[in-house]
């Protein structure tokens, strides 16, 4: 960097020296400072004002200047139609270096896309004086030219029939998505089109996975619960024998801040609340044959939870844990695991961790809500639950 | 130089009594320089001014020495009409890529410390600013904060699946020497409620509990905790917390190191409510506590009763039940809040013009 302002002088010297011999102009003035965005590196761009004499800048480099004598005589703002560049709120946050030139290095990108306006001013600085004139300029970095291409790709449950007290969903995308959450994106209506409000839990923060591209949706516990007051007052949200449709709007922004391609609608029936505890006497397991790489199947009689599903059962021989792969079948009603290596016979143990729920927070051995008498509600069990099978 | 079976038994015996040794607290290491967040959400200052900001997407807890920064500014926090507009300057963008996320106030400087997450998509990045006593906005450069961080364990996916569980913190307490931090998880309802000894001890991610609502001493359910405050009753640490499913209960402290903890529901202050912030603060010689609500305005509620407060055991037919409150009409739109001293609170409004700091009386 050093050798390019070395350069430019050499140039600018050059070119007076040429109009000297050659035109026989005596007038060699300076060429006057000009503002430029440096995209060389893109996650460390930068804005130069180069031409400076080399007075002012032994001077600022030795001037010792607080951020705000910087951000007087170098202010950087997003150019904006409501508010013009103006005196008015502070400039963008940066730091400042001297060399063979002045730069800004804003403490955050500049957004593609959008203008910002760069105003250097020596009269600005009471305790340093410049010989350098004031100048200003717009930059901007190109906007990105996508379009719109992330979807809605699946909402669990998968099933069409979720019961009363469903107490979580999940909206999965095909690509990760921004930072705002559900609130005003997510929706649901009853089959006479009238909106349902008041089925979503109302945070002020939001439930995604690491990549942002499956956002969870609680359902409001106060109105799954019984006996409480959102309970009482409002009853629960969604109602055995009716519908419900969720809908997701095209306006959520991904993580370009683009659209989605289309809004996602779903509907689904209401059935009976799923107040029982999981049972795992109540599963069904099938083997897999000795010598294959089939898939060991274990189906549940009711919708168990998507995520959950995902983590909480492995297949193990002895105390040793099996490599492979899980896949979760429609309707959350099944759980299998195909194996890298070839099935033994013998005996294999299934382990289910205690955390797995079913879509109303019914663990194994305790409902999510159960009557307490005193101390006498069962404790909830740390241990997993170990279903053997054997592989003939 | 070469192990000989008679050291590797000794070493296989020591290891063996290392790993069976409960993790306890140990000296701190020297702090890092230059935390690096992924993201910036709830704040609160501990004791000697360390502020403990979350990193809800990395589920990370970060405990930040602000050094020089935390002071030399005009004491106190200044109001500051359109905030969100001045704070979208500093940062080079416009408003609506610009979301608060969390307001304290520093307990001996009184500036006003805000976190704020910048911009809307993948590239969104985290900001820690600082309001000053005139009302100046500062960006705090975290590379010359010195930090420790603890990191709330992830339980580890199964063999063969896509771990995707992920904790995000919702609410954040110093009190009695531990950090006691509440969350949501994406996947299980249940959510612990941790107590995190500071200094962080690398080895130590904190006791955590399954806290339970007992439901009018009939149904008993877990239930996450969701914001909540420090409250000592006869000269013991208690908590005041709110569920996710909005009653106002009360728990000891002391009872966190149990695996299970019930709490006792004191109030229950309507539906389509969830409480966002509380504070204490005395006014005439009497406590209370002062709670923002996202739907249901901000109450004022004496806390002579919490101790002595009758658990709600019967269900509630009225519109509330419990401990009584007073709707505070004149606030109204808050969505962060803190206490900035004796006399007043200092609040985050929305108004339809845009986000307002300011330094409001308490009422």
């Amino acid at each position: 960097m050093k050798s390019e302002g070395a350069a430019r002088r050499i140039t600018w010297v050059l070119r007076c020296v040429l109009s000297l011999l050659l035109i026989g102009s005596t007038s060699c003035s300076s060429p006057g400072p000009a503002i430029r965005l440096d995209t060389t590196n893109p996650s460390r761009t930068f804005i130069e004002v180069t031409g400076l004499p080399q007075a002012d800048l032994t001077a600022l480099s030795k001037a010792n200047l607080s951020p705000d004598e910087w951000s007087a005589l170098l202010r950087v703002t997003l150019r904006s139609s409501a508010s013009p560049l103006t005196s008015e709120g502070p400039g963008m946050a940066g730091r400042y270096s001297v060399e063979d030139s002045l730069r800004f290095w804003p403490s955050f990108p500049f957004d593609a896309g959008r203008e910002y306006e760069v105003r250097f001013d020596p009269s600005r600085l009471s305790r340093v004086s410049l010989s350098a004139r004031a100048t200003a300029a717009t930059v901007s970095i190109p906007g990105s030219g996508r379009s719109p291409s992330t979807a809605v790709s699946a909402v669990y449950p998968t099933s069409d029939v979720m019961p009363e007290n469903l107490l979580r969903m999940y909206v999965q995308f095909s690509a990760p998505m921004g930072q705002q959450g559900g609130r005003g994106h997510i929706m649901f209506f009853d089959d006479s089109g009238r909106e349902v409000p008041d089925v979503v839990v109302p945070l002020d923060t939001d439930l995604w996975n690491a990549e942002r591209t499956r956002y969870t949706v609680i359902l409001d516990p106060g109105r799954v619960k019984r006996e409480i007051l959102p309970n009482r007052d409002m009853g629960r949200a969604l109602h055995d024998g009716n519908g419900i449709t969720i809908v997701v709007k095209r306006d959520w922004p991904d993580a370009h801040g683009l659209p989605l391609t289309t809004e996602y609608r779903r509907r689904y029936r209401i059935g009976a609340a799923e107040d029982r505890a999981l049972s795992t006497m109540e599963w069904h397991v099938t083997p897999p044959a000795a010598g294959s790489r089939d898939a060991v199947t274990v189906t549940f009689p009711k919708p168990l939870d998507y995520g959950l599903l995902q983590r909480s059962l492995s297949v193990g021989r002895g105390s040793a844990s099996m490599r492979g792969e899980v896949r979760i079948a429609a309707g959350e009603t099944g759980w299998q695991f195909v194996p890298e290596s070839e099935w033994q016979r013998g005996p294999y143990i299934l382990t289910v961790q205690p955390i797995l729920e079913d879509v109303a927070g019914n663990r194994i051995g305790r409902a999510f809500e159960v009557l307490s008498r005193g101390d006498a509600v069962p404790a909830e069990s740390a241990v997993p639950v170990l279903v053997p099978f054997i592989v003939r | 130089m070469p192990l000989t079976y008679r050291n590797g038994l000794l070493a296989a015996v020591f290891v063996a009594a290392v790993a069976s040794t409960p993790a306890r607290p140990v000296a701190a290491p020297p702090p890092d320089v230059g935390p690096a967040p992924e993201s910036l959400g709830a704040l609160t200052f501990g004791s000697n001014g360390v502020l403990f900001a979350a990193d809800t997407q990395a589920a990370t807890i970060y405990a930040l020495e602000l050094g020089d920064q935390a002071t030399g500014a005009k004491a106190g926090a200044a109001d500051v009409p359109g905030i969100d507009q001045k704070i979208a300057s500093l940062l080079g963008t416009t408003p609506d890529a610009v979301s608060v996320k969390d307001l304290v106030i520093h307990p001996v400087s009184h500036n006003a410390y805000l976190s704020v997450m910048r911009g809307t998509g993948a590239d969104a990045k985290p900001a820690l600013l600082r309001v000053d006593g005139d009302g100046k906005i500062a960006l705090v450069a975290l590379d010359r904060v010195k930090y420790s961080k603890v990191t709330l364990p992830n339980p580890p996916a199964t063999e063969g699946a896509r771990n995707q569980r992920a904790d995000v913190i919702t609410d954040m307490a110093f009190t009695n020497g531990k950090l006691v931090v509440a969350g949501l998880s994406n996947e299980e309802f249940a959510s612990k409620l941790r107590a995190i000894p500071y200094p962080f001890a690398a080895a130590d991610p904190g006791t955590s509990v399954e806290i339970f609502h007992g439901n009018h001493g009939r149904l008993e359910t877990r239930s996450p905790v969701y914001t909540f405050i420090p409250y000592t009753i006869d000269n013991k640490p208690h908590i005041i917390a709110s569920y996710l499913c909005t009653p106002l209960v009360r728990f000891s402290l002391d009872s966190l190191k149990g695996s299970k903890v019930v709490g006792t529901t004191i109030a229950e202050l309507g539906n389509r409510n969830r409480p966002l912030d509380m504070i204490l603060y005395m006014k005439d010689g009497k406590e209370f506590l002062l709670m923002s609500n996202n739907s249901r305005g901000v109450m004022k509620i004496p806390t002579e009763s919490f101790a002595t407060a009758a658990p709600i055991t019967e269900p509630v037919k009225s519109e509330t039940a419990g401990v009584p409150y007073e709707k505070i009409t004149s606030m109204t739109g808050i969505e962060q809040m803190d206490l900035l001293d004796a006399q007043r609170s200092i609040v985050l409004a929305r108004t339809t013009s845009g986000l307002n700091l300011a330094a409001v009386p308490l009422p």
